[in-house]
């Protein structure tokens, strides 16, 4: 089908004339009076064709070769997911081991002040290191096509409620005020607890890495028929309109800089991102530069999907 | 958020219901310097109304509670509903402060 435009392009551009067909294999020879000029525009045209075949072979084995490096991508891609998902599962144990020595150093008695600050900052950088690792196993997980979810029906202000206790040491330690209004209308969710938990960890998580001593961050939960809302609004920096487009997607870090110094892997919100979209949810940020920002995600009560599925593919 | 202060005996018991937010955090902080002020030692927070405490706050009953040490005193929860309760033990302070089912047990415990 193809093959027979092309010729038809090549003819009518260049062969056209007043009262002239187009030629071509098969068409009849010229005749008499039309003489050298004739023969001519024959050769030409078995040329042309001749050529048309061997561009339209060049495209097939170009077709062909595009498939295969495409199959090759996608087996790279796999592998590279896996070895991702191995090699951040064996660094995570010996991140717990290194955790556990530097809480037992860091006990009272073990060592003089000056080494037990040495300790805790070492501590503080292996939390650092954990989340980094968590982070890129998460999004490793997440990115597979058709990963499943665990679902569960359960309260859903009872898992802010235990997330929100895991981070108030944090808050208090950088001065922030971790506040809550948990409306009783989030009601249940069908949903995978323990993944909800990771999205809400990582809002939390990020509206404390940005919000300087003396600020506040706010959880918030809300609910409708078919859906239900967390979201979690802060007295940072706030966003520009490039973070507001760019926020959950992987890898983007936004134009503020950390207040107290934390690692950023830029995956934090996609992973909220992917999560919410898994349980056929939506995710947003508002807010403006210099006045703090808002993020949430809102899902559907019971239409969890697998994640990977056409809807939730990273754009 | 609201506040009362009772005195029974020696004890201080100061009901707290609501929620304790940013926007009541200084007032929080100013009840605590009162009771300071008043000279109390022995006190109990009870808790059976309340229904969120946030971070700064809970910073400021930590430091009550190492002031009261310091006077030779004691300071006891009671009532937690389970938020507030998560939230105690996930910082420290159920390790270092009594809690107790109601104000009367908090009263009792710091009785003897």
């Amino acid at each position: 089908m193809r093959r027979t435009e092309v010729k038809k392009v090549l003819c009518e551009s260049a062969f056209s004339r007043p009262g002239g067909g187009c030629g071509g294999e098969g068409a009849p020879a010229p005749q008499g009076g039309q003489g050298l000029e004739g023969v001519r525009i024959g050769r030409t045209i078995r040329s042309m064709t001749s050529m048309t075949s061997d561009a339209a072979r060049e495209i097939d084995r170009l077709r062909q070769e595009v498939a295969v490096l495409q199959r090759r991508a996608r087996e790279l891609g796999e592998s590279s997911d896996k070895f991702l998902a191995v090699a951040t599962h064996d660094l995570r144990a010996p991140l717990a081991s290194l955790r556990l020595i530097a809480d037992m150093l860091a006990q009272p008695g073990r060592v003089n002040p000056d080494s037990r600050n040495l300790i805790e900052i070492m501590a503080r950088n292996v939390d650092a290191m954990e989340a980094l690792v968590s982070n890129v196993l998460n999004a490793s997980r997440l990115s597979h096509p058709g990963t499943s979810l665990n679902l569960d029906k359960f309260e859903i202000n009872g898992l802010i409620e235990d997330t929100l206790a895991g981070y108030f040491q944090l808050a208090i330690r950088r001065k922030v005020a971790l506040d809550a209004n948990l409306s009783p209308e989030a009601g249940t969710v069908l949903a995978d607890r323990a993944r909800l938990g990771q999205a809400i960890t990582n809002l939390v998580g990020n509206a404390l890495k940005f919000t300087p001593a003396a600020g506040t961050v706010l959880v918030a939960s809300d609910g409708g028929e078919d859906w239900a809302e967390v979201s979690v609004s802060d007295t940072g920096p706030g966003l520009t309109a490039v973070d507001k487009e760019k926020l959950f997607t992987s890898f983007y870090r936004g134009s503020a800089e950390p207040a107290h110094g934390d690692p950023s892997t830029g995956l934090g919100l996609y992973i909220v991102r992917r999560i919410a979209e898994a349980h056929g949810g939506t995710v947003g940020a508002e807010g403006d530069p210099g006045k703090g920002s808002l993020f949430f995600f809102r899902i559907s009560r019971r239409a969890a999907q697998s994640i990977g599925t056409p809807g939730s593919q990273e754009q | 958020m609201r506040i009362e202060i009772e005195t029974r005996g020696e004890i201080s018991l100061v009901r707290l219901s609501g929620s304790v937010q940013t926007t009541d955090n200084e007032r929080f902080a100013d009840e605590l310097a009162g009771l300071r002020k008043s000279g109390a030692t022995r006190v109990v927070f009870e808790a059976s109304q309340l229904e969120y405490i946030n971070s700064r706050a809970i910073a400021d009953l930590v430091m009550f509670n190492s002031y009261l040490q310091d006077a030779g005193g004691r300071m006891a929860l009671a009532a937690l509903n389970s938020m507030v309760e998560k939230v105690v033990r996930a910082v420290g302070l159920g390790s270092l402060v009594q809690v107790c089912a109601d104000a009367d047990e908090a009263v009792e415990a710091l009785s003897g």
